[in-house]
């Protein structure tokens, strides 16, 4: 053990200690890390799928993926699928990730490096869980910011 | 470091798997969480005696406030997280099945402290409910796996690997037999 290092007891307390503020951090950042984490995801999407999604939102925190994909629940509408995700459902770890470096007392470089690693899984994220936060939306014509879960003639 | 790596992600990945099976959720993860529901109903009544548990809701009769403990919230997912690391881990078999027992206790403990608190921060504050519930308390139990797994390292007999473990932030390669 090297001299001054902490132990479990204190890294542990150290980890609450950073907790609070890496949380305050991480949530009044979120516009600006869901945007990074919204890109990246889009970036996947078009991998695999290429012109399957139009465009990418972001109302407030949340991330709506505007696609290209045509439902028609009644006889006379057509419906675009426009799933919607709270990118901060998946992004919260990396406010404990960031508290876990602090207060292992990581580098600063380190910590910039791993981060941008990690803020790479929540963009998997997104991708994969697609389906299960879709909702329907007219878009007549062209593909305008506004209007949620709505169903229009 | 990277054998452990590959075996904590590929158990990590089998356990989940199976979670969402059908025959897995019949037999552990719905009664489970109708346990747990009862256990967190039957500790809050010991201070208030407005709380009911039916199946995997729990209610208060006294506002009709309600919480329906859904897939994510009864400590699975974070007991799979503490299993997969100690499987991965090399240790001789007996400290890898106490520690699960006693890894698994630690989390469930934590995660009944958590329905509780959420039970009533949703009767006090809907939007702190929210904040605690999807982002605070999801870290907290992580770092409860995380705390018991590094715990369980340090009792750790020296011998029982060839292999360099990885030692908590900060304190080198040192692993100590006592906390």
């Amino acid at each position: 053990m090297t001299a001054g290092a902490p132990t479990l007891g204190k890294f542990v307390l150290r980890i609450l200690l950073w907790l609070p503020p890496c949380f305050a951090a991480w949530y009044f950042s979120s516009h600006y890390h869901a945007a990074v984490v919204g890109e990246l995801a889009l970036l996947l999407v078009q991998q695999f799928k290429s012109g399957i999604v139009s465009a990418l939102e972001h109302p407030a925190i949340n991330l709506v993926f505007v696609t290209t994909l045509q439902v028609h629940p009644e006889p006379g509408m057509t419906a675009l699928l426009l799933p919607e995700v709270n990118p901060l459902l998946y992004t919260y770890g990396l406010a404990f990730f960031l508290a876990l470096m602090l207060a292992a007392g990581a580098k600063w470089w380190k910590i910039l490096v791993r981060r941008r690693c990690t803020s790479a899984l929540p963009g998997l994220g997104h991708r994969f869980r697609f389906p299960g936060t879709s909702r329907g939306e007219t878009r007549p014509g062209n593909f305008s910011a506004g209007g949620f879960a709505r169903l229009a003639q | 470091m990277l054998r452990f790596f590959i075996l904590f992600a590929a158990i990590l990945a089998t356990l989940f798997a199976a979670e969402l099976t059908q025959p897995v959720q019949n037999a552990v993860v719905l009664p489970w969480t109708a346990a747990l529901t009862r256990i967190s109903a039957g500790l809050m009544t010991l201070f208030d005696a407005h709380v009911v548990a039916a199946g995997k809701i729990l209610r208060s009769t006294a506002n009709g406030f309600a919480v329906s403990i859904e897939a994510g919230c009864n400590g699975i997912e974070a007991a799979i997280v503490l299993i997969a690391a100690m499987l991965a881990f090399p240790a001789p078999w007996k400290y890898r099945v106490a520690g699960i027992l006693a890894g698994l206790s630690a989390v469930q403990v934590l995660n009944v402290v958590r329905v509780i608190s959420l039970f009533y921060l949703g009767q006090w504050n809907m939007k702190v409910f929210e904040w605690a519930h999807l982002y605070l308390w999801q870290a907290l139990i992580m770092l409860d796996v995380l705390i018991v797994w590094l715990v369980w390292i340090r009792m750790l007999p020296p011998t029982s690997s060839s292999a360099t473990p990885p030692a908590p932030p900060g304190e080198g390669a040192r692993r100590a037999t006592a906390i």
